[in-house]
Parts: structure tokens; C-alpha cells; sequence
């Protein structure tokens, strides 16, 4: 044996993979996996949250569903949820009444703005088509 | 011991990973509309917290209903010379020069018209044919005399910048996010659009183009970045009176409501306060004017325009970036090209 190769025996490390390698390789995958699952987009069919804000204060989060209409009164404002899923502003103390001339709203990223109020109500969340815009011109 | 710290980063990377770049996102109530500003990366509340300083300094700056304002200042000195600080100048300088390009359809000397109809005001009415043709003659940009750091409005003249001002202030807000590194941000001042940079997972911006015969839906998207993108159309504000819609553009030239057979013209490009100015006065001129418009002007820029019979013409530069799928209604989409 000569004092080269002894080197190079001592250099190069062990290649073969021993059993704890596999532990840690199986660990950082099944986590890997963990962690994309809990990151993809919720599959909740269409489901709308409505925010309702005052002077950028959120005032309120609701699911909008179909099938279960309503009213919800913020002070002098009432918002309503129709039969089919469409949220409108029906009350609105401003007198150019802009708000409630605005009618329904129904997909993420709508929103209807009560300038003089300074009240927003606005969709977000999964579109049921599927159409994910980012943010709409108008 | 070498394989555990391989676990440990490992885990720390997808931990970095799953928490998400940093975002901070506010509402802001200026410049007459409701302002939607999302910042994402490192340092986002900060630069989120100077846009907002940004914009109040504007608002107070260009408003006409602010007394106490340069523009205000501007108005009351009709007939002589006014003193003005670059911004303005350079800004009532652009202004004049679209006007002059786009042959008066866009014109911010439309002011007291608009006063007249009081579109945004509690009571709008629809002025007599005498009355618009007097408060007409003193519309004109062309007759602004600007002179180094002078401006001088005619006798009877008010200028208003809010057909240009929410343009420009997105155009500060996208030199602010360039200034400070910002790599991902989105802008909404009431409908006007500015896109920075991409989204955080490098994907373009998809934006929404309101279908103004039924503003729940949409002509379609179109994927940007680093694009303003702004929509003038009737539908947005308007008022009836004797069984007659009036919607809230105004032909500078005659006072009357324009009546061009677009339901909405949305201007896309590299410059907010142009595509402010343009998209009004594409809205004005109707689809002819428009098109001779696009194919001549020597600046770049898309559009789509809505007519009201089921229309929809884009410009060649959007044709591999709009998405018609997701239009709930049936629409011709025609694409223009400069020959
Ligand atoms: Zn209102």
C-alpha cells in the first residue's frame, strides 16, 4: 500500500447509503408532500367571503352562499345576499345614493364603493369558473 | 450527524417556503375614489406607508374642490400669469399636449361642463343647449399659455385634472416600487390599474376587463407586467331623466354627453397618466377615430373597445396575452392591426 492511494481512501467518502439516509431522505418527501398539499388552492367549489370595511376598517367577513339569502345591517347600510349568491348594498344613507344604484355583485374582485360613506363591500376568494383574475380594470 | 442537519434544512427551506413572501395591502379613501394597494417582498409595509403618504400629497396638490391647493390657486388666477412648481406645470404641460393630440376629446379645460351636469353631485341635471354652448367657448386647452414656470388660464377658463390625475398618481407609485426594489405590487385606484413586476410566483398579473353591459362579468383577461391598464366607459356613472340615460363622459367640444357607440374603451401602456387621458378621449372619438388614433400616434399603446353591438375590438399587441374565456357573454372579438 503506498502513501497516494491510503490518501485517497481517506479523502473519498463512503458512497454506499446507509439505512438512517433513507430515513431522512422518506422525511424531507413526506413533508415536502405535506406542505404542497396544504398550500393548494382550496377546492371549495366557488366559494365567495364578502368583506364588508368602513374608512378601511373591516367591518365584517361572510361567506356568500346560494340558497341562503339575508340582509345585514352595518349603521345605516344594509347589504343583502339574494337567492342566488348576488350581494348588493339595498340601504345607504349618502344622498347621491351611487351605492345602491351600483346593483349586485357576484364574483371575486367586485366591489361596490360608497364613496361619500367611505363604505366598501367587496368579493374575494375561489370564482366558481374559474376565471382567477388578479385585479379588474373598470 | 451530517444527514440531520440535511433534514434540519431541509425543513427550514419548505417552512421559508410555505410562509409566503411578506405582503402588506391597505384601502385608502383619496383622490374622490377608493384606492386598493397590495405591496409583496421584503420591506412591503414600509413602501406601503410612503405610496400612502404619496398619494395624500397628490390628493392635496391636484385637487379643485381643495381650496387650499396649487390647482385651486391656478383656477382663481384666470386671466394672468400663475406661478406653478414643476409637478403641476409638467402635468397641465402634458395634459395640454393630449388634448392637442387627440383633437379635443380629451381636455382637462372641460371643468365648469362638468360643473354644470354635476354627474358626481347629489342633483345632476342636464343643462340647456345655450347654456353648454356658452360655458363651450371657454374649453380649449390650446389657449393655455405656459411659460417656464408661468402658467396663464384665459379669462373664464377652470382646469380640472381628474381625467388624468389618478394616471399619474399611478405612475409615481410605479417609480416609487421601482426606486425601492419592489419586484411585486398591484394597484387599484378605482378601476385604474397599474401592475409591477410580476406575481411572487413569477406568473403574470391577471387583469380583468369589466364587461360594461354587465359589470358582474367580463370581456375577458389580459396577463401584464409592469403595464397600467384604465377603462373609460358611460356605464360606470350616469344618470336618467325623462326616460334618457346621460352618462358621465362629456365631448369637450360641445358639452354634450358623448355619444360614440362604445360602451367602453380601455387603454393599456406604459405611462398611467396617457392611458388616463387616452381612454377618455378613445371613448369620445368612437371606433373610427380610435383606430386611425392607435395606427398613427407615434407612442405605443393596446386598447379594447366595447361597441354596443356586440363588439369587441383589441389591437394586434394584445393577442397573445387576452383570454376571451372567461367572457360569460358572447362577444366578436376583432383584432387591429396598423395596416
Ligand atoms: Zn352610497
Amino acid at each position: 500500500m503506498n502513501t497516494f492511494s491510503s490518501q485517497k481512501n481517506n479523502a473519498v467518502p463512503r458512497l454506499r447509503p446507509a439505512p438512517l439516509d433513507a430515513v431522512v431522505v422518506l422525511a424531507v418527501l413526506v413533508l415536502a408532500a405535506a406542505l404542497f398539499a396544504a398550500m393548494l388552492p382550496k377546492q371549495s367549489g366557488g366559494a365567495l367571503a364578502c368583506t364588508v370595511s368602513r374608512d378601511g376598517q373591516v367591518l365584517d367577513t361572510f361567506p356568500v352562499e346560494e340558497n341562503s339569502p339575508g340582509e345585514r345591517v352595518y349603521g345605516a347600510y344594509t347589504v343583502s345576499v339574494a337567492q342566488d349568491g348576488a350581494v348588493s348594498v339595498t340601504a345607504a344613507p349618502c344622498a347621491g345614493q351611487d351605492c345602491v344604484r351600483t346593483g349586485a355583485v357576484r364574483r371575486a374582485g367586485q366591489n361596490i364603493v360608497c364613496l361619500p360613506g367611505r363604505f366598501v363591500v367587496e368579493l374575494s376568494g375561489t370564482d366558481g369558473d374559474g376565471s382567477g383574475v388578479d385585479i379588474v380594470v373598470r | 450527524m451530517k444527514r440531520w442537519l440535511v433534514l434540519l434544512l431541509a425543513v427550514c427551506l419548505l417552512c421559508g417556503c410555505a410562509a409566503g413572501p411578506q405582503e402588506a395591502s391597505a384601502q385608502i379613501f383619496s383622490m374622490d375614489t377608493v384606492i386598493d394597494i397590495t405591496v409583496y417582498g421584503d420591506g412591503a409595509q414600509d413602501v406601503l406607508r410612503d405610496a400612502r403618504a404619496e398619494l395624500v400629497r397628490l390628493d392635496g396638490a391636484l385637487s379643485r374642490h381643495d381650496s387650499g391647493s396649487a390647482l385651486a390657486a391656478l383656477n382663481r388666477g384666470a386671466g394672468g400669469p400663475v406661478a406653478v412648481e414643476e409637478e403641476l406645470y409638467d402635468l397641465l404641460y402634458a395634459a395640454a399636449a393630449y388634448a392637442a393630440d387627440t383633437g379635443g376629446c380629451f381636455d382637462i379645460s372641460v371643468a365648469p361642463i362638468m360643473d354644470a351636469w354635476n354627474f358626481t353631485g347629489d342633483t345632476p341635471r342636464v343643462p340647456s343647449q345655450a347654456e353648454l354652448e356658452a360655458l363651450a367657448a371657454h374649453v380649449g386647452s390650446e389657449r393655455i399659455v405656459f411659460d417656464g414656470g408661468t402658467v396663464t388660464l384665459p379669462e373664464g377658463m377652470a382646469v380640472d385634472l381628474g381625467g388624468i390625475a389618478k394616471g399619474y398618481a399611478s405612475d409615481r407609485l410605479a417609480a416609487l416600487f421601482a426606486q425601492r426594489g419592489v419586484t411585486s405590487a398591484k394597484v387599484s385606484l378605482g378601476g385604474n390599474i397599474y401592475v409591477h413586476g410580476t406575481k411572487t410566483d413569477g406568473s403574470l398579473w391577471r387583469v380583468g376587463v369589466e364587461d360594461p353591459n354587465d359589470p358582474g362579468n367580463f370581456l375577458g383577461a389580459v396577463e401584464l407586467r409592469d403595464r397600467f391598464a384604465i377603462t373609460s366607459g358611460g356605464y360606470q356613472r350616469y344618470f336618467e331623466q325623462d326616460g334618457v340615460t346621460y352618462y358621465h363622459i362629456v365631448d369637450p367640444k360641445t358639452g354634450n354627453v358623448a355619444r360614440s357607440g362604445l360602451l367602453s374603451a380601455t387603454v393599456i401602456c406604459g405611462n398611467g397618466a396617457m392611458g388616463d387621458a387616452f381612454s377618455t378621449a378613445l371613448f369620445v372619438m368612437g371606433l373610427d377615430a380610435a383606430v386611425d388614433f392607435w395606427r398613427t400616434y407615434p407612442v405605443e399603446f393596446d386598447m379594447i373597445l366595447a361597441d354596443d353591438d356586440g363588439h369587441v375590438y383589441l389591437t394586434e399587441g394584445l393577442r397573445d396575452c387576452f383570454d376571451a374565456s372567461i367572457a360569460e357573454h358572447e362577444y366578436e372579438y376583432i383584432f387591429l392591426s396598423k395596416e
